[in-house]
Order: C-alpha cells, then structure tokens, then sequence
C-alpha cells in the first residue's frame, strides 16, 4: 500500500506523468461509456426473469 | 487548460479505438460453426446482419424454439452434439420466453435470405396461455434491429404487419421507453413512411442501431470464443438408432427412479417436495389462447417469403399435467387446435404429442431429454433431408 502511495505521489509530481494519467483517466471513462451503450441490453424491458412452467 | 489538452487527446485515442473495432466488426461478424450455430445468445438473435451471414454459410437450417434448445447442450442428444460434423447445420434461433410473436418478426426480417429455403419452428405446449406471450419475456427479446427490417420486408402483407404492430404495442403497454421507440420505428419505416433513405433521422438512427447490434455481437462473440475459426467435417453419418439406444440406457441409469418421467435428480432437487405436500395449481393453457393467431402470423410471414416450415409440436410431460389435473382432453384439445392451424396452411406438422408418457423423453416437467431429443432431431432431420433431394 505504501508502495503504491509512494508511487501516486511520484505521478503527481512529475508533470508529464500526471498528464498521461489524465488522458488515461478520460479515455477509460469514454470506453466504459461506448462499451456499455453496446453490450447494455437492446430493449427498454427489464429483464426476463425465467421460470418453470 | 491541461486537463482539457488530455480531455482531447484521450478523446481522439477513443475515436481511433472505436473506428478500429468498427472497422474490425465490419467484416469480423463470426462463420458458422456448430458451437457458435447452437450458441444460445440474445446478442446472436438481435443482429439481422449476423443472423444472415450465419445462415448464409451452405446447409444451414433455422430452428426457432425456446428453452428446449438449451436443455440437454451438455448431453450426447442435443442438436449442437447431434450435428457436429453432419450434413445438416443448425441455427438456433430462441431461448427461454421466445414465442411465436418474436420469431414471426424474425422470421419478416430473415426475409428475402430465407426465400426458398426450409425452417423450422418448435412449439411448447405451454405457450398457450390465455394471453399468449408473456410482456416481460416478450420484452426482453425484443431487438429494434429485427423489427426495423421486419417493417421494411415488402413482401409481408399491410394486414400482417398491422397485426404484429397492433400485438407489439399491446405487449408494450405500460412501458413507455418501448411504446415511444416502437411508435417512431412505425412511423419512420413502416407502411406509408415514404422512403426512409429521405429521412435523414431515420438514417441516422437505423445506422446506430445497426452499429450497436452488429458490434455488440461482434464484442460478445469475441469475448465468449465464438469467432475462432473451428474445422469441421460434413459427412459424419448420423445413427439414430444407436442415439435411441444410448438414450434408453442412460435413462435407466437417471430417470427411472421415480413416477413423473423425469430425471432423478430434477425430481429430488424440484418437485418432490411439491408432490409430497400436494402443491401445485392447475395451469391455465386454453385452446382461445392468443398463440395461435401469433402462429398464423408466423406461417403467413413464412409463405410470404417463401419459407417452408416445419412446425414441431412437443408433448405435454403426462405424468405431470395428470398431477395437476389438465385433463387428456384439455391437453389433447390444445395440440389438435395448433395441428388444424399449421394444415391449415399446408405446413409440415411433426407431431410428438403422442410421448407424453414415454419413458426417458423429458427432463423435468416439460422439457424433452434423452429420447425426446433423439426424437425431435431426427423430425429436423428428416425434415432437412427431404429439402436435399427435392
């Protein structure tokens, strides 16, 4: 744990670092947002919840 | 100022991954293979141009049904192990709460792909309810997709397609995403929209649509396997004697330890209790149910495009309806109902109503195992190679 504090620390820091962990920020928020527009399901029902006969 | 440098940077490098997938999916949509032809997945079924490039693929042969086409994927006597290496390339179509309704769409949508080729529909005798389709499960299989190119098929008749639309609009009522979604897709490509190709919303939107499914497929199929490349041969001869045999065999060993016909362990784990306590409540399956006029729909839709149907209908488990009291004649009454219907139109009509006390033919109470698979398969089968030498 301290490891990696110590390694945020260091990112934030270096002014170049803590530019590329912004892009990478962004860029995962816009891929989530894309991934969940396709993969979510293509209907406005809520989801069929099947039973026995 | 830095934050928004990155805020378009990361934007740019998004644009060039989605363009890169997009282009990928383009052309990247699976081939056919028996894992990915039985692959029960909605994301399968909602894509038109998916459906077609799979059943493009040569002896293929679309089966709609529900959940008895899952049932039984990891025993010997199920289509996806059956037709491993066969002459014949199942396309399954349906999972659990896929009725007549949806596959009529799909089957409008298929269309023109499917002129002059065979399908196959599976009827559960369980379908009939008196409203026929469930809302939440006909909901749930909805696909925009389908039902875009089902509208735009110009060879379904204006009254089958105020049918569907009229029964698509019942089963939405109540949902209001649904109801306003369905009501522009009525507007912007059904009868009398004009050309859509005018409309540049309409454009729009069914490009969208069309991205979504097609790479949503494309995104799944990759994620579950289905896009490898899998050899297969097409001369395996298939033994249906033998498969009877070893069903007979097996089902002595799992299905013969207690009176309703079903697995052994299906019948400890789920219905033991229920019989010993005397639960259960007589289902309400009736011959005015609104399935049937969704079954006539799906045969006109298919003898407007020429499709030749065979219409299998799956038995009642026997034991089980006399427990909760559907009479013979009840049961009996909602099979010959469905028969006249499909004779009716001229249909071939596969009837397995009479294995309803078979032995080793269901897994639970209705689903069909062991020589109830045997049996529907080679119905499909026969029905497929028929088609061959005509």
């Amino acid at each position: 744990m301290n490891r990696f504090m110590t390694f945020i620390k260091n990112m934030r820091q270096n002014e170049k670092a803590s530019f590329m962990g912004t892009v990478v920020f962004f860029y995962l928020i816009f891929l989530a947002l894309w991934l969940y527009f396709l993969l979510s399901k293509d209907s406005a029902a809520p989801a069929f919840i099947y039973e026995q006969f | 100022m830095k934050n928004i440098k990155a805020f378009v940077l990361a934007f740019a490098l998004f644009l060039l991954t989605a363009g890169g997938i997009h282009a990928l999916s383009k052309n990247g949509l699976p081939e056919y293979h028996i894992r990915y032809g039985t692959w029960m997945e909605e994301a399968k079924y909602a894509s038109v141009n998916g459906l077609k490039k799979l059943l493009d693929a040569g002896q293929t042969l679309p089966i709609f049904g529900s959940s008895e086409l899952r049932h039984g994927q990891n025993s010997a006597y199920q289509g996806n192990h059956i037709f491993e290496g066969a002459d014949m390339k199942p396309v399954f179509i349906g999972q659990a709460g896929y009725q007549s309704l949806t596959h009529a769409i799909t089957m409008g949508a298929l269309g023109e792909s499917l002129a002059g080729r065979k399908a196959v529909l599976i009827i559960s005798p369980q379908w009939f309810k008196e409203g026929g389709v469930k809302q939440d499960a006909f909901l749930s299989a909805f696909s925009e997709d389908v039902f875009i190119e089902f509208l735009e098929n110009q060879a379904i008749s204006k009254e089958t397609k105020q049918y569907v639309v009229n029964r698509v609009n019942a089963l939405a009522a109540g949902n209001e995403e649904m109801g306003v979604r369905i009501e522009r897709d009525v507007k912007w490509y059904g009868e009398g929209a004009g050309n859509p190709a005018q409309n540049i919303f309409a454009q729009g939107h069914r490009l969208l649509i069309k991205e979504r499914t097609d790479m949503g497929l494309f995104l799944k199929s990759s994620l579950c396997g289905m896009r490898k490349k899998e050899k297969q041969g097409n001369e395996k001869a298939i033994d249906f004697t033998k498969l009877y045999q070893d069903a007979e065999e097996e089902g002595v060993q799992i299905a013969s330890h207690n009176e309703y016909g079903m697995f052994d362990r299906v019948y400890e784990r789920d219905y033991q209790k229920q019989i010993e306590s005397g639960q259960g409540k007589k289902p309400r399956y009736t011959i005015e149910s609104e399935e049937y006029e969704d079954i006539r729909c799906f045969l006109e839709i298919c003898g407007a495009n020429q499709v030749e149907p065979l219409v299998v209908m799956l038995p009642f488990n026997g034991y089980w309806y006399d427990y909760l009291k559907l009479t013979e004649e009840e049961r009996q009454a909602i099979y010959d109902k469905a028969e006249a219907l499909v004779k009716e139109f001229g249909a071939a009509y596969a009837d397995l109503s009479g294995n309803e006390y078979e032995p080793y033919y269901f897994e639970d109470n209705s689903h069909p195992a062991l020589k109830g698979l045997v049996d529907l398969n080679e119905q499909i089968y026969d029905f497929y190679k028929e088609y061959e030498t005509k």
